[in-house]
């Protein structure tokens, strides 16, 4: 056991955790991490007795009960690090399940804004990762996890794919978006091959969090996958919500709960140790 | 006649792929991947009527059936290097859904000789995959093979763990084993206490190949998986097959066969939807 003081484990003055605000067992064990703050009120409308946990910066946390079953939901804010926080002082405050619920840009024409997309490994460029662990260390999602949401979308009649991810600690020039139209902005020669290079990698969505929040969930030894809805259908440069965040929302609260079902029947129970605590 | 021609860039020896002697069609697109020779021999304790169809270098090719389901085995020989020649030609002849079947030294403590992991994304180092992808690139296994692999457990009773593995592509000092018994001998210290840092990276063991062939299996578009049974601890000491090779060739033909059942399945039993990454 490592001893950790106030350095180390920084607390408010009433013993809440420094970024959340957080005490154990504040929050249920399952947990929904979306960026935004604004959507962790999209999350809880799908629950009843919802309750306002905390609120400091950008993290807030609430809770509530998803067809009997209590879940939470925190924002963790945009990036790697900022979500690194946030999965630290959720472990602490004893949640063993998080899933991100997020929106994506996908280079995947098959798939139109609106539609989900559940990640399945990432090709990790977040810059928190390596911080944590070479860069070789795989970045994947929970596997049963995944099941669980792909079985939520089928059971809500969603369209979704099952994608490699790709993850870069940047909106614009490291997801190839030039800084602006003008001819003398920084664009470098490589910029022009960030798409078409990870195309042939057979990677579908790229957006800006999770590989870093699977490798930082994993070595905290929290469940981690994650459903993105996509907003920025690449190819054809077309923006637009077209209600997929709404539907993601919905989604992952249908997965913790078939998640809930398989955990308390025992399934995949014994088998998981490897990749369990 | 005079010999066909063949290209530089994609060589052939009277029509047949230049390492593995094969051509087009001639084996069945399931393929075994041990990476001992040994083992295309000792599959006809599992398999009936299996004939050589080539053997050039370390690579040996076997067809048989198992439940009265035609599959082959090839030897991919030791390391990621020959097993890319391996993936590479498999394809060429047809190809399309690959299990490696390999042992795998165990870094906790917990799991015994014969016992069978099943890995769900492996970390690397090294490797001829290094020359394909950057080192963030995820090796993992397709999603449909680690499900058709858990029921292949779960029919035979076998005990399984799930976890995350690290591929190294040297056996001795990279694997942290001493050149010799001299002290002064090369051993630098990132090796010397590789299997504690592993451990605390929540890797539970290594192996030689798995990371780089499901990598370079994933961009040559076949479906990869891999079953490794535990053939040491490194961590009590203990050594030894103890009838490891032959269960993980049991699950493997196993999962060969509810693959095939379910072709164009989906990743959980009811609905649609689901597309392949």
């Amino acid at each position: 056991m490592k001893e950790l003081n106030q350095v180390l484990d920084p607390k408010t003055e009433d013993g809440r955790s420094y970024y959340l605000h957080l005490k154990k067992g504040d929050m249920p064990g399952y947990v929904i991490i979306p960026g935004s703050p604004e959507r962790t009120a999209k999350i809880a409308s799908n629950w009843e007795n919802v309750e306002d946990v905390a609120h400091n910066r950008h993290y807030i946390s609430k809770k509530g009960t998803y067809q009997g079953m209590e879940q939470g939901t925190t924002s963790t804010g945009i990036g790697g690090l900022s979500a690194e926080i946030c999965i630290n002082e959720l472990k602490k405050a004893g949640v063993h399940t998080v899933l991100r619920v997020g929106s994506t840009g996908c280079i995947d024409e098959n798939f139109e804004n609106g539609d989900l997309l559940i990640p399945v490994s990432c090709i990790s460029r977040d810059g928190s990762a390596e911080c944590y662990v070479d860069p070789e260390y795989p970045s994947f999602a929970d596997p049963i996890m995944v099941m669980a949401l792909c079985e939520a979308c089928e059971r809500l009649g969603y369209k979704y794919g099952l994608a490699l991810e790709y993850t870069a600690g940047s909106f614009y020039l490291g997801q190839g978006r030039p800084l602006s139209e003008e001819p003398d902005s920084y664009w470098p020669s490589w910029a022009k091959d960030i798409l078409p290079d990870i195309e042939q990698m057979g990677v579908k969505v790229l957006e800006m969090d999770t590989a870093g929040q699977f490798v930082i969930g994993y070595l905290h030894g929290v469940r981690i996958a994650a459903i993105l809805s996509v907003v920025a259908a690449r190819k054809k440069n077309n923006f637009a919500y077209n209600n997929g965040e709404e539907k993601a929302c919905l989604a992952a609260s249908e997965a913790l709960k078939i998640l809930r079902e398989w955990d308390d029947q025992g399934k995949f129970r014994g088998n998981t140790n490897g990749i369990r605590n | 006649m005079a010999e066909k021609g063949s290209k530089a860039t994609a060589p052939t020896v009277s029509g047949k792929v230049y390492h593995l002697r094969l051509e087009q069609g001639e084996i069945s697109p399931y393929v075994l991947l041990p990476g001992d020779q040994g083992v295309t021999y000792h599959i006809s304790d599992i398999w009936k009527d299996v004939k050589e169809l080539a053997y050039n270098r370390e690579y040996r090719t076997v067809a048989g059936t198992y439940e009265g389901i035609t599959m082959a085995m090839t030897s991919t020989g030791i390391g990621d290097q020959p097993a890319e020649i391996c993936l590479n030609e498999l394809k060429k002849v047809g190809a399309h859904t690959c299990i490696k079947v390999g042992t795998a030294e165990a870094i906790r403590e917990d799991l015994e000789l014969g016992d069978i992991i099943i890995p769900v994304a492996c970390m690397r180092k090294g490797g001829a995959v290094t020359h394909y992808v950057r080192p963030e690139f995820p090796a993992v296994p397709d999603l449909h093979m680690t499900k058709a692999l858990i029921e292949a457990c779960e029919k035979l009773g076998y005990k399984y763990t799930l976890g995350v593995i690290c591929t190294i592509s040297s056996y001795y000092v990279g694997q942290g084993r001493p050149i010799g018994g001299d002290e002064k001998n090369y051993f630098p210290a990132g090796n010397r206490d590789l299997i504690e840092r592993l451990q605390n990276a929540r890797v539970i063991a290594i192996d030689t190949e798995t990371a780089g062939e499901l990598i370079m299996g994933y961009l040559h578009k076949l479906k990869m998986g891999a079953v490794l049974s535990v053939n040491a601890n490194r961590i009590t000491g203990a050594w030894g097959d103890n009838g490891g090779e032959e269960k993980a060739c049991r699950i493997a033909s196993e999962a060969v066969r509810i693959l095939q059942k379910t072709v164009s399945g989906n990743l959980s039993e009811q609905g649609t939807g689901f597309v392949r990454i």
